[in-house]
């Protein structure tokens, strides 16, 4: 004889519904039986039997009772695959045309944009790691830095690999960005910056190399993103990292990218005092022999760059004198004071706000002038 | 006996303790309830009814029997099962009603 209270077997409504006694399930549920009781041995819930009995009804009936369809057990993650998948690989197309359906229902007051409904889909769609990332992936692809910060808020039951090197196959534009990349990569790449500092909190490595050995500073630099990169050195990034390529530092790529001179000057900081003496040693050339100072001085040259060299060898603080600007129109003769190069426009080259950090969050100087100084 | 008034007065300083003290009792004591041999043997019986008979009507006849012994606990847990995961396994569909609109039977008791 025995008798026991700790034993977490069926219920009577899984019994009920796996020996398909389909109208006991139905009056068990009108009586409030718990539609979301795990099986022990097999993490199946009342829904789960319903579904590999393909009967449709009460696949419905269970769903708008409330069953759960994205239950997530850690015990049964590993072998369970998620609701959608399982009605793929047992139930009828029906069946599974009614869970997507109330998926899509269940998700969009949640959202106001549809790449985030997208997103919060995905979350629960997909349960392992590889998918959320592949999600994540194709949100910071669209340019959606607010919605790819709300999929990253969501809540992971798996162990999520942060670091995953993802490969995006027909995404060949620029030669210069095919290639695997983290997330963090993908992030500083686009220039956003608070998903770069929300992957760094989720424990992200700063300073993971891609195939060609391209790290998220190098990424942040071809695409000129001062924000990017003021982040990633917040976080400690190794300004001495090279390319496998061309032996390019995250500053190299800078000067050559040359539009940038906050990324330039971001990243001239964190070189040692005795920079002139280590201008010309190999670690600091790239594979073709060329330094710091040829490279800016190639051709379309921006002279606030080779200014900043300059005072970085000359030890000097990395401050650019004030430029004047002259006007075209002829009723405008009086210059104008500015400390930006003349071929630019004024409003690209007013003083950039570099952000500060406090306690791990980025927060925004107001715009400053800079003073005019010798 | 002193030992038993020192816990009530422990239990008197803490705010919740003698409400989750009551809860623990009561959780303990159903647990502890042994069926006894009648229940034991009736129970055998109505299984042995709701398993191999295809009619419902014996079992049905035979859970009125519950009516008449208000001290048998109609959720209790025999080898691992209820009377209402039995009736539910085997299709008993008429006394899966009775048993729960009737003798009030717990639909979530699990194995």
């Amino acid at each position: 004889m025995l008798i026991s209270d700790g034993e977490h077997g069926k219920g009577a409504l899984s019994e009920a519904i796996f020996k398909c006694h389909y109208q006991i399930a139905f009056f068990l549920i009108e009586h409030s039986a718990n539609l979301n009781v795990i099986y022990n041995s097999n993490g199946y819930t009342p829904i789960h039997y319903a579904i590999e009995n393909k009967h449709y009804a009460l696949v419905e009936r269970l769903i708008q009772a409330g069953a759960n369809i994205d239950l997530k057990s850690s015990t049964y993650g590993q072998k369970l695959p998620c609701l959608l998948e399982f009605a793929k690989q047992k139930g009828t197309k029906k069946i599974v045309q009614l869970i997507k359906e109330t998926i899509d229902s269940k998700f969009k007051p949640l959202s106001n944009t549809n790449s985030s409904q997208q997103l919060l889909k995905a979350v629960v769609l997909y349960e392992d790691s590889a998918s959320y990332n592949n999600a994540v992936m194709n949100n910071i692809d669209t340019q959606d830095e607010e919605s790819t910060l709300t999929l990253l808020d969501q809540e992971r039951s798996f162990t999520w690999k942060v670091d995953e090197l993802i490969e995006k196959k027909g995404h060949a534009k620029n030669s210069n960005q095919t290639g695997a990349k983290t997330l963090l990569m993908a992030a500083a790449e686009k220039g956003f910056d608070r998903v770069v500092e929300k992957l760094l909190q989720c424990k992200a490595k700063v300073d993971n190399r891609n195939p060609s050995a391209k790290t998220a500073l190098h990424f942040a630099a071809i695409n000129g993103h001062h924000k990017v990169i003021a982040v990633l050195l917040q976080y400690n990034a190794d300004v001495f990292k090279r390319v496998t390529s061309n032996h390019f530092h995250a500053l190299h790529f800078a000067i050559k990218e040359g539009r940038n001179v906050e990324s330039v000057k971001l990243l001239l900081d964190k070189y040692p005092e005795n920079f002139a003496e280590l201008i010309n040693t190999p670690g600091y050339k790239t594979k073709l022999g060329e330094t710091f100072l040829s490279l800016a001085q190639r051709p379309p040259q921006n002279p606030d760059i080779i200014k900043l060299i300059e005072l970085k060898i000359n030890k000097k603080p990395l401050v650019l004198p004030p430029r004047i600007v002259t006007h075209s129109n002829n009723n405008m003769q009086q210059p104008k004071i500015s400390n930006a190069h003349p071929t630019q426009p004024f409003f690209n080259i007013t003083p950039i706000a570099i952000p500060t950090f406090t306690q791990g969050k980025i927060s925004e100087p107001p715009l400053k002038k800079r003073r005019l100084q010798d | 006996m002193d030992d038993i008034s020192n816990n009530l007065q422990v239990s008197k300083t803490q705010d919740d303790s003698p409400n989750l003290k009551k809860k623990k009792r009561k959780r303990s004591d159903s647990a502890l309830q042994q069926p006894n041999t009648e229940f034991i043997e009736y129970f055998r019986t109505l299984q042995n009814n709701i398993v191999s008979d295809e009619d419902e009507a014996p079992a049905l006849e035979l859970a009125n029997k519950l009516k008449e012994n208000p001290s048998w606990n109609v959720n209790a847990l025999i080898d691992q099962t209820t009377l209402l995961i039995l009736a539910s396994k085997h299709g008993k569909f008429e006394l899966v009603k009775k048993l729960v609109t009737e003798f009030g039977a717990n639909v979530n008791k699990r194995r």
